[in-house]
């Protein structure tokens, strides 16, 4: 009965972990570094025809 | 010749220096090899040598043009043969990396009048855009309209649900550091004029941004600009694919 007590609130951490709620919370603050490349070239006409 | 080994040699640290909770992607866009104007480019010099350069990169997207595959040839390096497909097709897919799910959308090559998109290319790449969002927490274009038909596109947007959270322009018209578009909706990139600097936009927050796909963005997104200088260190196997390109000057 002791050990249950002790596993109950370890079960209860494991049972929270597992809503999606929580998964969400987990992965907020997730950044997106994008690494970009490519060539241009000329003068921008501010009014093209 | 020098720029692309330092680029490279940029691009390994990055994609080995981990930052815990960034996701990090390395996109070449529009007219990496060739010239948007027809124009003659270094890569001319030893366009095999340059392909496979770009190949020893392992980009997680890449664009190439009518014109950059004329420069490659048939026989295009493993690593570059997959974006030769269809460079005149609205073309969709999604990557999955560390939970997040990217969304990019290579833009075809224009082909209405002036050089500039017809109505119907407008329609399949929004469609294409709006199709992806429902599926992934971002979505990204990249382009070969050049920078006045890429603002006129934005511009359509400027109020109204917006199908692209970033846009990777390239082709005709000068480069920028980056800037929000359509509203605020959309981060805008063109890079500087023949790839000698390395352009960075940081978005902040990617699943609150979903949730909060129709309010202003500013605040989440930071653009930086990274010139490619003697600071960085070349990448040695890049550095000897271009021996050829060197050597032919």
């Amino acid at each position: 009965m002791r050990r249950l007590h002790l596993l109950l609130p370890v079960l209860l951490l494991a049972l929270v972990s597992l809503l999606p709620g929580a998964a969400l919370a987990a992965s907020s603050g997730q950044a997106l570094e994008i690494y970009y490349t490519a060539n241009t070239n000329g003068e921008y006409d501010p009014c093209p025809s | 010749m020098g720029g692309l080994a330092r680029r490279a040699g940029f691009i390994e640290s990055k994609r080995t220096e981990a930052e815990k909770g960034v996701v990090r992607l390395f996109v070449a866009g529009p007219f990496e090899l060739a010239a948007p104007d027809g124009g003659k480019v270094p890569a001319m010099r030893a366009p095999g040598a340059v392909a496979r350069a770009h190949a020893a990169m392992r980009y997680d997207a890449m664009l190439l043009t009518p014109a950059d595959l004329a420069l490659v040839g048939d026989s295009a390096p493993k690593g570059l043969a997959r974006w030769t497909t269809a460079p005149m097709q609205t073309k969709g897919e999604i990557l999955a990396r560390s939970g997040l799910r990217i969304a990019f959308v290579r833009f075809p090559m224009p082909t209405g009048p002036d050089g500039r998109p017809t109505e119907q290319q407008t329609r399949e790449v929004v469609a294409e855009g709006f199709h992806l969002r429902g599926e992934a927490d971002v979505v990204i274009g990249i382009s070969p309209w050049g920078m006045s038909a890429e603002q006129a596109f934005l511009g359509h947007f400027s109020g109204s649900a917006q199908p692209f959270d970033v846009l990777l322009g390239g082709g005709a018209g000068p480069g920028h550091g980056g800037k929000m578009a359509a509203g605020g909706f959309t981060a805008w990139l063109r890079p500087y004029v023949q790839g000698k600097a390395v352009h960075v936009i940081r978005l902040e927050n990617i699943p609150k941004r979903q949730r909060q796909s129709q309010v202003k963005r500013e605040v989440d997104v930071r653009f930086d600009v990274v010139s490619l200088d003697d600071k960085i260190s070349a990448d040695r196997v890049v550095d000897t694919l271009l021996a050829p390109a060197r050597a032919s000057n």
